[in-house]
């Protein structure tokens, strides 16, 4: 993309020179980002008058979701970054790979999960193994930093205190609300409290899947509504002549 | 990094080739990847599916529009990665 556009868009999405179809997408992206716990009617309904279909926006919703994982875990972690060289000699091997990578959207795009909350398939599913599967940290643990960053950024679920170490809590909730601000001291002071480096990979990205999910658990139920209109409509045309 | 992604003990053989291929011509080897290769079965492979579902090639989503929504949302979280 042209990086005068690209900073266009950073300075002001709103009255940057892209088409309307771009920028409804990226006023989803941002509800999704900057209030995760509201269910996104307006932002959603803007996509529908530029013509976004469904499945536009819940490759969108992918892609915040992603983002909002990914950009928690790099700033807990500090990731390096990449020099200009590296970043073009990246770009082509990842135009090479995502050219390859071709996912048919599931026969049924959401489902209720354990805890009776509407999401993706298969972000369900990848939740579920997070948090349940046999790791260096409990599932208890696991869980209840995946809940406390949830409940943090306003999903309405059920949030079981933080299971580990006193600097657990303050850490989980800058990864939530903040995470550019997470310090080298931070982290320390989970290894100070015994935490292995495996067992804060482990909540971080519990915690970190936990915060990108809220604006998808939020974004679901109005698709599930619209979608149950239309078929409503399909399964009685009289209906949509009243 | 504050955590050492690079040297995970749990990434089977295959994996660890194909991250010092990508290190051989990239020059790195990119947070995101350590983070979903370093405890590989922490990660179910339908994470992987969703997540390439908006910048894979069956997106609805040009490649150019995928990297602007992601600048734009790293730009919202304020984070420079």
């Amino acid at each position: 993309m042209d990086p005068q556009q690209v900073q266009a868009v950073l300075d002001d999405w709103q009255s940057a020179p892209i088409p309307e179809r771009l920028r409804a997408g990226l006023g989803l992206a941002e509800a999704l980002t900057r209030r995760p716990g509201e269910p996104p009617h307006e932002a959603l309904s803007r996509c529908e008058a530029a013509g976004l279909e469904q499945r536009a926006i819940e490759d969108l919703a992918s892609l915040a979701f992603h983002f909002n994982f990914i950009n928690r875990v790099a700033d807990a972690f500090d990731f390096p970054m990449p020099t200009d060289a590296q970043r073009k000699r990246l770009a082509a091997v990842l135009d090479r790979v995502t050219s390859q990578i071709r996912s048919a959207p599931p026969q049924s795009p959401w489902a209720e999960g354990p805890d009776g909350i509407l999401r993706p398939v298969e972000l369900d599913q990848a939740r579920t193994h997070m948090l349940e599967c046999e790791a260096v940290t409990s599932p208890a643990m696991r869980r209840s930093a995946e809940a406390h960053t949830a409940r943090a950024l306003g999903a309405g679920r059920d949030a079981p205190p933080v299971s580990g170490p006193p600097s657990l809590g303050p850490y989980l909730d800058k990864l939530s609300r903040h995470a550019y601000r997470i310090v080298d001291e931070d982290v320390e002071a989970l290894q100070a409290a015994g935490l292995t480096e495996e067992a804060i990979f482990e909540v971080t990205v519990a915690g970190a899947m936990g915060a990108a999910l809220v604006g998808v658990e939020s974004l679901v139920p109005l698709l599930e509504s619209n979608r149950s209109k239309v078929s409503a409509s399909a399964a009685d045309p009289a209906r949509t002549m009243r | 990094m504050r955590i050492d992604l690079e040297h995970g003990t749990q990434r089977p053989l295959p994996l660890r080739l194909g991250l010092w291929l990508i290190r051989r011509i990239v020059g790195l080897v990119p947070g995101p990847i350590l983070t979903l290769t370093y405890r590989p079965h922490l990660m179910h492979p339908s994470l992987r599916r969703y997540i390439t579902r908006g910048i894979g090639a069956s997106s609805t989503w040009s490649r150019g529009e995928a990297e602007l929504v992601s600048a734009f949302i790293s730009d919202l979280n304020t984070c420079h990665f």
